[in-house]
């Protein structure tokens, strides 16, 4: 004690100078990590949307974190405009042709950037070029063509084609919507026609009751009423039938299987080519399923382990004396009358 | 008319009154404390020396038990978790955030805030306070002022010291028994290491301190003239201390999330 005493000051001097040796090599990690002090190479690209973007998104290539988005803003156009950073050694890499695809995992909801690396490896882009995305038109033609790979995580791929495929079948410009808007638009008018039977049938039925009351007035009316429903029933059968008419047009078209059903579900083509991707890229997750099927029964071992040893706890814990919960006792009464306990 | 009502209500907000009016007096008498920094100085190395070296062994073994029971406890879960980048996030949020400051306040609480607390209620009893007031020095200013300095200056280190250490230990069971790289480890650490963790623990680790010293003090001054004050007002400090450093511990956390 008398010897920390004598040197306080060096004991103490130590601690700070350990701690701050702790501190420099915590922010020399950091540093080290964000690349502080090597070299950037500054490029832009486009995105449609900023969705899971940040000023920090890694880009990378094969693996490798080859860089980072430095900044993005909103453009007039409504795009996406980003600068993005490659780090040295990797400047190379950016050769013309090239792209990034910014995909975002379903489940982790991360995104992440990944650079797809032109054909042409000795066409190295200078420091500023454009780089588009694949969601950009540029980068859609560069996907098209074929100059560039996309490769990316398998369940947002099958997201991603199921996707395009519900889009496929929303269509917008179908001639056959024609019929099915005036099939629909029939079976309203029908429907308003048929409410307003019913309220009359109603107010029929209540006019029926005060008649049964002998009043003969009401009597006049609900026969007047008889008429006009007569009438109106004369009027849905109309409208009905135009109605049935345009339904018979449709059952026809929908039921040659060269016509109007295969154009709604596929009209351009695109379906049977996405549910293709999707029925193999489904065929591979399935192999991966089955891969990973050997570890069920384990699991399922476990699972059964772990739901014997609960049932050991819960009936241990059922039966502690500990947890038994003793009656209240009953407030101590003294010649009749309550001691309120303080 | 309140205090004829209510007087424990009357107690309540005189206490309030009093501890911020105290508060304010330490940041006042800063000043004043550097310029007489030939006896402050003395008390201040002295309290980092108690504070902070001697405690420096317990929180040491509690960061590195801490450390590898976290990587155990993963790999019970799941084996391949300690090889996932997730885990790095986990050892991250558990140490940085949360313990590299809260068990080092813990352990400051249990041996500085009693500590200060019993030495100054006895140095109240004992008439010391009063002498120190003869002489004409403030004090808050020899006695107050040093301890809250020591007690800042020692939790911003240990907290530090808990960080790297139980990072390491963490490291080093995953590097001994789960097959991972050592270098990889420290890579991947370092992925997901922010300058936000690091703010967190400095901004957590000077409340903390402030808040512990200025608790204890307060109780320990607050004594009246009964020894048998000095533990009550020692079980107190604690219990004030522990209740401020978690509330500030969750407005912080908070705070930074936003």
């Amino acid at each position: 004690m008398k010897l920390r005493l004598k040197y306080t000051g060096s004991f103490v001097s130590g601690f700070l100078i350990l701690a701050l040796i702790f501190f420099g090599i915590f922010i020399t990690l950091i540093m080290l990590d964000k690349k502080i002090f090597t070299e950037k190479y500054y490029f832009k690209t486009q995105f449609a949307d900023a969705a899971g973007l940040s000023s920090s998104t890694p880009i990378l290539f094969r693996g490798f974190n080859i860089g980072r988005i430095d900044d993005f803003h909103l453009t007039d156009e409504n795009n996406v405009e980003a600068e993005f950073i490659i780090y040295e050694g990797f400047q190379n890499k950016i050769v013309k042709h090239s792209a990034l695809n910014k995909s975002i995992d379903p489940i982790s909801n991360a995104s992440s950037l990944t650079f797809l690396e032109g054909p042409d490896r000795d066409a190295v882009l200078p420091e500023g070029s454009f780089i588009p995305s694949i969601n950009s038109e540029e980068g859609a033609k560069l996907l098209a063509s074929g100059k560039i790979e996309k490769k990316g995580n398998l369940l947002y791929n099958i997201l991603t084609n199921l996707d395009n495929t519900l889009e496929v079948l929303s269509v917008k410009d179908s001639a056959n919507q024609n019929v099915l808007k005036i099939t629909i638009a029939s079976l309203n008018v029908l429907v308003k026609n048929l409410s307003s039977v019913m309220g009359k049938l109603n107010s029929l039925a209540d006019n029926a009751n005060v008649l049964v009351e002998d009043n003969n007035s009401t009597l006049n009316q609900a026969l007047i009423n008889i008429a006009v429903l007569a009438d109106d029933i004369k009027e849905s059968n109309k409208v009905l039938k135009s109605g049935l008419v345009h339904l018979d047009t449709l059952i026809v078209a929908y039921s040659n299987p060269g016509g109007l059903i295969k154009d709604i579900i596929d009209s351009s083509g695109t379906l049977t080519g996405n549910a293709g991707i999707l029925l193999e890229q489904s065929a591979e997750l399935a192999t991966t399923i089955n891969k990973e099927a050997y570890k069920l029964p384990v699991l399922l071992n476990n699972l059964n382990t772990a739901l014997r040893e609960l049932n050991l706890t819960l009936e241990a814990i059922n039966t502690s004396p500990l947890l038994n919960i003793e009656e209240k006792k009953e407030t101590k009464k003294a010649f009749g009358r309550k001691i309120n306990p303080k | 008319m309140v205090s004829a009502k209510n007087p424990v209500l009357v107690g309540k907000i005189r206490s309030i009154t009093y501890f911020f009016n105290f508060t304010i007096e330490i940041f006042y008498q800063i000043i004043p404390t550097f310029k007489t920094k030939n006896v402050s100085a003395l008390v201040l190395l002295r309290q980092i020396l108690f504070t902070g070296v001697e405690a420096l062994t317990l929180t040491v073994f509690a960061a590195l038990v801490i450390g590898a029971l976290i990587i155990v406890q993963a790999s019970a879960i799941n084996p391949n978790f300690v090889h996932s980048q997730m885990l790095y996030s986990i050892l991250l949020i558990i140490i940085t955030r949360e313990l590299a400051t809260l068990i080092p306040a813990l352990i400051v609480i249990a041996r500085s805030g009693t500590a200060i607390s019993t030495e100054l209620g006895n140095m109240v009893i004992n008439e010391e306070v009063e002498a120190i007031l003869s002489f004409g020095i403030s004090p808050i200013s020899y006695l107050v002022v040093p301890r809250v300095f020591a007690l800042v200056f020692s939790l911003l280190p240990l907290a530090f010291f808990f960080n790297f250490i139980g990072l390491f230990g963490a490291g080093i069971i995953s590097f001994l028994f789960y097959d991972v790289d050592f270098m990889d480890f420290v890579l991947k650490l370092a992925v997901e290491l922010s300058i936000k963790d690091i703010l967190l623990t400095i901004s957590k680790s000077v409340l903390f301190g402030l808040s512990i010293a200025i608790i204890a003090c307060y109780n320990g001054l607050s004594v009246q003239k009964a020894s048998t004050e000095v533990p009550q007002k020692t079980s107190r400090a604690v219990v004030e201390s522990i209740g401020t450093i978690i509330f500030i511990d969750v407005l912080l956390a908070l705070l930074f999330q936003i």
